[in-house]
């Protein structure tokens, strides 16, 4: 049937279609915002998902002082704006326009260093305002806290484990730190982590020192153990990170014993999952994740016979859940539980999902009687950084 | 509710025009759609103000029919003083109590040893552009430029038509009367032109003054002592960037929004920075205010016609009213000081020895004028202001510890190029391209349609601050 001329249109079918056009827009919104509350897959977006989370705003009451202060407006414009359907595709293509043009990025605080490696602002600032006395004073403060929390494990018979992972600025320094004025001296930096550790040995506290170990292997493979668009270490890392943790649960002597790890790695081209964390948290159009990364492949062992599912509690940063993951499959370790900056979230099971989301202090009470606790802090942020210090606060009543 | 919000204009405008698109046929329905768009419009940011100028509106409306029905001119007078006086009134007590009340308590307090509490009240957005138009009104009536309006209603569309609600341009009654007592239909290429203009003030605004206005505020907020002569004469730059793109931004969105709707709304500035006086940048900035104190306080004070002494006093008192106008705090005041004892010298000696500088010394002597006239304006005391200076030409300190942040060169450059290159030759045949070639018209619509989704981006960007995980 041919199309009419649109001279044949009448002005006002014209407009009744104008406004229709007009408000596909808040309608979709609208839909966004109606679906979102039953099935959130039905939402109606363009562009790719936006990567990272964010605070939601807090729910504001409908009434006369919350409309004359604004506060409700504002409520109501936040939730409006996540649900406006080309949202994702604008926010990418402003993110992606002003990283070419500027350099800068659209999520807070991320930094490019040589090679291309993005990293954390935190994790700069922290390296480059090290201070060895600073550091003692406060781990003396943290110390003898850490060894109560041991020792109240070890009179129960269970094994505790405190773990220490690395960080990039720390493990590939020579890509950022000229980039930036620096306060800390050599020294501050190098001695950070063996000045720490030595004092936790010298009060017996059962370490694993993953970071020294990470640093040490830097240069042994073809890859860094920190990939170009990540802020984390890789899976090769989690890798020698987990045997390093069986080797220590074991010599506490738990039984059975765990299986070693046995593993291999292939190299890929593609970056993916959390080897492209930062490289998504950018929000651009196109990232780029064509860098190499390593994919580790593990031997199964048949896991020793056992009188009952061991529980095991991980409690840390963002460096546990990847290690957590390799140890509940591959190290017999089914009932091991990730406790996400202790509150934030509960992983645990085959897949590794999330189990529980925003824990209370009686949800954490329970791992009193864990038969394995590792409890980890970042070198960026230890001693008594807020989980580890909480952790001690929940469990012993403190 | 701000025009760059992404919430206003990809949800509520949309939804609204969509509206008045169905309306349009109908003059009625669309007057009332507007009106009550409006004041919704209004509402969503100042609920309790709206009662206070919809009450002063109707006191407005009532006092202009008995001026057009009074005889006796001392009558007439009576009346229009009266609701001049209550508008006044509004924005003394909205705008000014405070500042008065602290002012009286630092003169009288000492003396008595008792002060005044401060009220703090809470200035509602838009008061000084409501308040001026309805006094053109009121004075518009009185004079007899314009009869009253014919209806309440016809009467609250000028006062609270949204798109110069916030800031402008300053609206004369009777510029608007024609097109508020019969709105003119959408037309396409109303549609087409508005738009454009509304994304030229979309970018100017999300593009250009909030970045180098973040720095200003950056630069402006540190002690002074502590920055090098670099430092504040960029952050001074900045803010001189930031004040023009984004309050001609604004207008420039007012002005596409009111053409969109059918609505032609007059200019308020007309490229400031390439002035060669100080009394020509007064014609080309912010142009609805100079033209309101022209018409409303200048002329009938007595202008230019009682002698070059009575001249003199009479910009000082229009741009010291103008200062205070902008901001209840002595930095406006001095300001507006500042200002007109430009323009005297201007009428004394300096318009012939800048036009005999010629063009180059002219307009960079006259924008200097301008960036000391924005350190005025810009600092919130007079101490910071002292110190500003200070920072801005000692020369021997160091760079100082403000951070630039990485779009604020370029963005900085691209803002003092688009603010001076009618200054140069290039401009003419540019413009002239632009005005005779259909093909540059065209590529500077795609421009600023991609211009616009960048800026409509960056608008929903900068809220959504995302992390990898939440922390503790």
């Amino acid at each position: 049937m041919p199309m009419p001329a649109l001279s044949r249109i009448s002005p006002r079918s014209l407009r009744i279609a104008a406004a229709i056009v007009f408000m596909l827009g808040p309608a979709a919104a609208v839909w966004n915002l109606t679906a979102a509350s039953f099935v959130p897959k039905l939402q109606f977006k363009i562009g790719r998902q936006l990567s990272g989370v964010t605070e939601p705003p807090a729910p504001v009451t409908f009434g006369l002082w919350t409309i004359a202060d604004g506060s409700w407006q504002k409520w109501i414009s936040a939730v409006a704006i996540d649900a406006i359907p080309s949202r994702p595709a604008l926010t990418r293509f402003s993110n992606h326009i002003r990283l070419k043009l500027f350099g800068s990025y659209g999520a807070p605080g991320i930094v490019a260093g040589e090679r291309g490696h993005l990293i954390e602002q935190g994790y700069l600032t922290e390296y480059c305002g090290r201070n060895l006395d600073a550091l003692a004073a406060k781990a003396a403060g943290w110390i003898p806290k850490l060894k109560e929390l041991q020792d109240f494990y070890a009179a129960r018979g269970h094994v505790f484990i405190y773990l220490i992972t690395p960080s990039k600025a720390a493990h590939l320094p020579e890509l950022f730190v000229h980039r930036l004025s620096c306060p800390s001296t050599e020294r501050d930096r190098t001695e950070w982590l063996p000045l720490y550790t030595r004092m936790l040995r010298e009060v017996g506290i059962n370490v694993v020192d993953t970071a020294t170990l990470a640093h040490s292997l830097k240069g042994n493979y073809q890859i860094d153990l920190f990939p170009v668009g990540g802020v984390h270490w890789n899976s090769i890392g989690a890798a020698h990170a987990a045997n390093a943790l069986i080797e220590e649960i074991n010599r506490q002597g738990f039984r059975p014993p765990l299986p070693k790890l046995v593993w291999s790695y292939q190299l890929s081209e593609v970056a993916r999952g959390i080897d492209r964390d930062l490289l998504d948290l950018i929000n651009v159009l196109i990232p780029n994740p064509r860098y190499p990364t390593a994919r580790v492949s593990y031997e199964r062992a048949p896991c020793p016979p056992a009188d009952r599912e061991a529980a095991v509690a991980t409690i840390g940063g963002s460096f546990t859940p990847t290690v957590a993951q390799v140890l509940l499959r591959n190290a017999c370790l089914p009932g091991l539980r990730n406790y996400n900056y202790l509150y934030y979230g509960l992983r645990g099971g085959e897949a590794f999902r999330v189990l529980q989301h925003r824990l209370t202090r009686e949800d954490i009470l329970p791992l009193r009687e864990a038969d394995i606790v590792i409890l980890e802090e970042n070198e960026s942020v230890f001693p008594g950084g807020n989980h580890a210090t909480e952790f001690y606060r929940v469990i012993l009543g403190k | 509710m701000l025009f760059h919000e992404p919430f206003f204009a990809l949800l509520v405008f949309p939804a609204f025009y969509a509206l008045c698109l169905i309306c349009d046929a109908h003059t009625a329905l669309k007057k009332w759609a507007l009106i009550l768009g409006s004041i919704a419009f209004y509402t969503w940011g100042e609920l309790l103000f709206v009662p206070v100028v919809l009450a002063s509106a109707l006191l407005d409306y009532v006092l202009t029919r008995l001026i057009a029905h009074a005889r006796a001119d001392t009558l007439r007078r009576g009346l229009v003083a009266a609701g001049i006086a209550a508008n006044l009134a509004i924005l003394v007590f909205y705008k000014y109590a405070d500042f008065l009340l602290a002012n009286f308590n630092l003169l009288i307090g000492p003396l008595s040893g008792r002060t005044l509490p401060l009220l703090h009240i809470a200035l509602p957005i838009g008061v000084s552009f409501v308040v001026f138009e309805k006094i053109t009104y009121l004075v518009d009536c009185y004079r007899g430029t314009t009869p009253p309006a014919r209806t309440f209603s016809d009467y609250c569309l000028f006062v609270f038509l949204f798109p110069k609600l916030l800031a402008g341009p300053i609206l004369k009654y009777h510029e608007m009367q024609t097109q508020i007592a019969d709105p003119a239909p959408i037309r396409w290429d109303d549609f087409c032109d508005g738009f454009l203009r509304f994304a030229r003030g979309m970018a100017k605004k999300v593009l250009i003054a909030d970045p180098v206005g973040a720095f200003a505020d950056q630069v402006f907020g540190a002690d002074p002592a502590s920055l090098g002569a670099g430092a504040a004469w960029l952050g001074l730059l900045c803010f001189t960037l930031q004040i023009y793109f984004d309050f001609s931004a604004y207008s420039d969105m007012a002005i596409g929004l009111a053409r969109m709707l059918g609505f032609r709304l007059r200019e308020n500035f007309n490229m400031p920075y390439v002035s060669r006086s100080l009394t020509e940048f007064w014609r080309r900035w912010h142009i609805s205010l100079a033209t309101f104190i022209r018409d409303y306080l200048y002329v009938p004070l007595g202008g230019s016609r009682a002698g070059a002494m009575r001249t003199y006093i009479n910009l000082w008192i229009c741009f010291l009213l103008s200062g205070i106008w902008h901001g209840a705090n002595w930095n406006f005041l001095l300001w507006g000081a500042y200002n007109g004892l430009f323009l005297t010298l201007d009428r004394l000696f300096l318009l012939k020895l800048l036009e005999r500088a010629g063009a180059l010394v002219s307009t960079a002597a006259t924008l200097l004028i301008v960036m000391v006239g924005w350190t005025i304006f810009r600092s919130t005391t007079l101490d910071q202001m002292g110190g500003m200076f200070i920072a801005l030409v000692d020369f021997s300190r160091p760079a100082g510890a403000v951070e630039l942040p990485p779009d604020v060169p370029l963005t900085a450059a691209i803002g003092t190029l688009l603010c001076l290159i009618p200054a140069t030759p290039l401009y003419a045949p540019l413009l002239r391209s632009y005005e005779t070639n259909q093909y540059v018209r065209a590529v500077a619509a795609f421009a600023l349609i991609v211009l616009y989704f960048f800026a409509l981006g960056r608008a929903l960007a900068i809220p959504f601050k995302p992390f990898i995980y939440f922390r503790f």
